[in-house]
């Protein structure tokens, strides 16, 4: 699944591991899904939400929609 | 948008082994520890001593246990709510992959022993064998996530 989450975090000026300390993962699960190589859990995907602030759907982008649009 | 959220700097994140893994390797430690002394106790008890069939079959079951034991601690690892879900995700692929390639090894190898007569694979070794093939397989399932 494509996310965001490489261009908020650099809007933020934060480095991947103050990321995962701070989402309680570890750096490789940051890389990884900021890769797109890995989707992160549901209760996961809430947490980065709440740390950014953002809705779910505006950081992780459904590509099945994207598809229908 | 007002960032409300207090975020860590690096230099505030513990170090420290997590929990989990903390209890993990206790109890791995624990498990080949009396694996070791029993395992070692055992062949000296039966090199040196004229023992009865239920003393050796116990014997056997009391070295095995210790590994049953490290069985269950990977197990109760893989199921802890506080373990990383990416590096589980890796343990769990690489445990497949690592036990179809035991399965694989002690089929043919079982076939090979009732046609071929080829010499007998002890089945105490397959413990050790499902390690190594998880070694093996480990930087190939990670390196797909890199």
């Amino acid at each position: 699944m494509k996310n965001r989450l490489h261009v908020l975090r650099a809007e933020r000026r934060w480095s991947q591991g103050i990321l995962a300390e701070n989402l309680g993962v570890s750096r490789q699960s940051i890389n990884a899904i900021e890769t797109g190589k890995y989707d992160p859990s549901l209760p996961l995907a809430f947490k980065i939400s709440r740390l950014f602030e953002m809705p779910i759907e505006e950081i992780f982008d459904d590509e099945f929609e994207a598809m229908d649009e | 948008m007002t960032k409300r959220t207090t975020v860590n700097s690096d230099k505030q994140s513990s170090k420290k082994l997590p929990k989990h893994m903390r209890r993990y390797l206790t109890r791995l430690g624990l498990g080949l520890g009396f694996y070791g002394a029993m395992l070692g106790g055992s062949i000296v008890a039966i090199n040196k001593l004229d023992l009865t069939f239920q003393i050796k079959a116990t014997l056997a079951v009391l070295t095995a246990a210790p590994i049953v034991f490290i069985i269950w601690a990977i197990s109760q690892l893989l199921a802890d709510p506080e373990m990383d879900e990416f590096e589980k995700m890796i343990m769990v692929r690489c445990s497949l992959y690592a036990t179809g390639l035991v399965l694989t090894v002690a089929t043919v190898w079982g076939f090979l022993e009732n046609f071929a007569e080829v010499g007998r694979f002890p089945l105490y070794m397959m413990f050790p064998l499902f390690w190594i093939f998880f070694g093996i397989v480990n930087p190939l399932v990670r390196r797909r996530f890199k």
